[in-house]
């Protein structure tokens, strides 16, 4: 319990001073609701804005490129070169990981709702009361991608090469789930492929829950989302040995 | 003669990653094939949702004249996510006939603009009082055509293409083989050019596989082939002196492809590659003509327009910014060497 708290607060600290964490999740999604929403500002009317819009749309894809921000929060103690200090330290590897994801769930998530919770005043978005469904659904989202992301990164030698690949999956997902732009199509092949994206599920549950007032469909996606994370977590505890650190000292990458 | 030993060289270093060199030759023809294929599957449609209950005689008589009509697709929406529906695009309209009797107390809900709902709304309403198929006509002007986006699409992959093959100038300067030239008793810009041909090499035969494509697969570019020929040589001319420009002020790989890889995609975006230039807002059409994706897409729609016409001002500026960059970048190396 001990050292799972101070790798807790150790973890934390260096999340929030580090320039990853305010780069892709508070300066990337504020800069691409103002572009995206200034660039098609013709297309809703006058019921809809351009930027309440993409607001709400934004959010979950910059979530998802956690993925990689973790995945380098994983390897941090490797790059840093402390891998010694941390094979004859007494701490469990359960502690190791669990803090590492919980940090990085808890200062990716505080970004976000940050982010929610301006756009939410400056564009006026209708949420109401369901803001706070809005930010279970964010956080659980961000727990499993961070799950997600630390055990690629903890758990992969030559996780570079597969972070140049996680981005193009990302990228079709999230064109797919309509975070760029609002796409529909009458053809049930291409239905069914458009669903197998999770960010159309997520995109979806915002706005059944804001605008229909149907928030079934959230709490489920969001309970799927806890499983996943979940999993990950548990298998990433499993898989973990503290020589994964040593790796690091063949990749050193300029910061 | 320098020129043609540094491009043996690099034909000798293709060998060696075969592979990934038939890679990059495929890719413009492979990416043309993949977005025609997507293209063809979501064929431009009104996509419509209607309430209704089946008692209501009015929604027969909308069915009859929606049975008649060709380009619309209508399926029965769902109360629960009407809203939601409406704004993640899976209907574009729907027809309120819940509380409906006559058609002309037709609703329809939808988040477009006012004017556009009415304007719609108009046309459902006459078309299916008197019975005749319906025509919807969305405001169209702007939009690009097909031919137009295939060559701004093909902008973007050619830079990236490009920026890649170029890549071996970074390579170089790191293993020394520049230091090595500049000993030499030869001019630096002999090296650059010897890389830039084997570059414009590669370009030609992907355009070669690209026009084959085109042919076989009968994908719609409405272009005869010596427009089509003006056009491919401004975008490689253009293509290959901005790769060998972003190759020369970068210090890895990484950061070239990156750099060159934003550049493709800011352009592509402010020139009106994926909206229609003239829907953008004002600020950014002003900011968006200076991208060359731009010039192109009207350079192709004038020679669409008609056949005659040689929109020779776009081509010159094309060619005199890739004329610019060329220059520029040769001026960077030879201070690199020194």
């Amino acid at each position: 319990m001990n050292g799972s708290y101070h790798m807790f607060t150790f973890d934390f600290k260096r999340r929030i001073k580090s320039s990853f964490t305010y780069g892709y999740h508070l300066i990337f999604p504020v800069i691409m609701i103002l572009l995206l929403g200034l660039l098609l500002s013709g297309q809703f009317g006058e019921r809809l804005s351009s930027f309440q819009y993409y607001a709400l749309v934004m959010l979950p894809f910059c979530t998802t490129l956690a993925m990689i921000t973790s995945a380098y929060a994983g390897k941090d103690e490797a790059y840093q070169k402390t891998a010694y200090r941390f094979l004859i330290a007494p701490i469990k590897e359960k502690d190791i990981v669990i803090a590492k994801i919980l940090s990085c769930t808890i200062s990716f998530g505080m970004c976000n709702i940050l982010v929610l919770v301006i756009s939410w005043i400056i564009f006026s978005i209708p949420m109401g009361s369901s803001v706070l469904e809005i930010i279970l659904l964010l956080v659980s989202e961000t727990f499993c991608v961070c799950a997600i992301g630390i055990y690629i990164g903890l758990g992969m030698k030559n996780f570079i090469i597969l972070k140049n690949f996680l981005n193009i999956p990302i990228f079709i997902c999230a064109i797919i789930g309509g975070s760029f732009y609002p796409i529909g199509t009458s053809n049930s092949v291409l239905e069914v492929v458009f669903h197998l994206s999770p960010l159309t599920w997520v995109n979806r549950s915002i706005f059944l829950c804001i605008y229909d007032n149907h928030s079934e469909i959230l709490w489920i996606t969001s309970f799927i989302l806890l499983a996943i994370g979940g999993l990950f977590t548990f298998a990433g505890v499993r898989s973990f040995q503290k020589e994964e650190f040593l790796h690091g000292d063949l990749l050193r990458i300029q910061k | 003669m320098e020129i043609y030993y540094v491009f043996k060289n690099n034909i000798k270093r293709s060998y060696h990653n075969t592979f990934q060199f038939i890679l990059l030759l495929l890719l413009p023809a492979i990416i043309l094939l993949c977005s025609n294929v997507v293209g063809q599957m979501s064929k431009p449609s009104i996509r419509l949702g209607i309430l209704y209950e089946e008692k209501n005689p009015a929604y027969h008589q909308v069915m009859k004249s929606l049975n008649q009509s060709k380009g619309i697709t209508f399926q029965k929406a769902k109360e629960e996510s009407l809203h939601t529906d409406l704004i993640l695009g899976t209907y574009q309209y729907i027809i309120d006939l819940r509380e409906v009797h006559e058609i002309k107390n037709l609703k329809i809900l939808s988040y477009a603009s006012d004017s556009s709902i009415r304007k719609i709304t108009n046309q459902i309403k006459r078309s299916v009082e008197s019975g005749n198929k319906v025509q919807l006509s969305v405001n169209n002007k702007g939009d690009i055509t097909e031919s137009e986006r295939i060559c701004a699409y093909l902008f973007t992959v050619f830079i990236i293409t490009a920026t890649i093959n170029a890549c071996i100038l970074i390579k170089d300067r790191k293993e020394g083989m520049l230091r090595r030239f500049g000993f030499a008793p030869t001019k630096i810009y002999s090296y650059i050019t010897g890389n830039t041909v084997f570059n414009l090499v590669v370009a030609v035969c992907q355009i070669v596989i690209v026009y084959g494509v085109i042919i076989l697969f009968h994908i719609p570019v409405y272009l005869n082939i010596i427009h089509f020929l003006i056009i491919m040589s401004a975008i490689i001319f253009f293509s290959i002196s901005m790769a060998t420009f972003v190759c020369s002020i970068s210090k890895s790989d990484l950061s070239a492809n990156v750099l060159s890889s934003c550049v493709a995609l800011l352009f592509t975006l402010l020139g009106g590659g994926f909206i229609g230039f003239y829907k953008m807002p004002f600020i950014l059409q002003k900011v968006g003509s200076i991208s060359p994706v731009h010039w192109i897409i009207n350079s192709v729609g004038a020679m669409e327009d008609s056949k005659d016409n040689l929109p020779l001002t776009s081509i010159f500026l094309l060619i005199g910014v890739s004329i610019v960059l060329y220059l520029g970048s040769i001026k960077k190396l030879s201070k690199n060497v020194q």
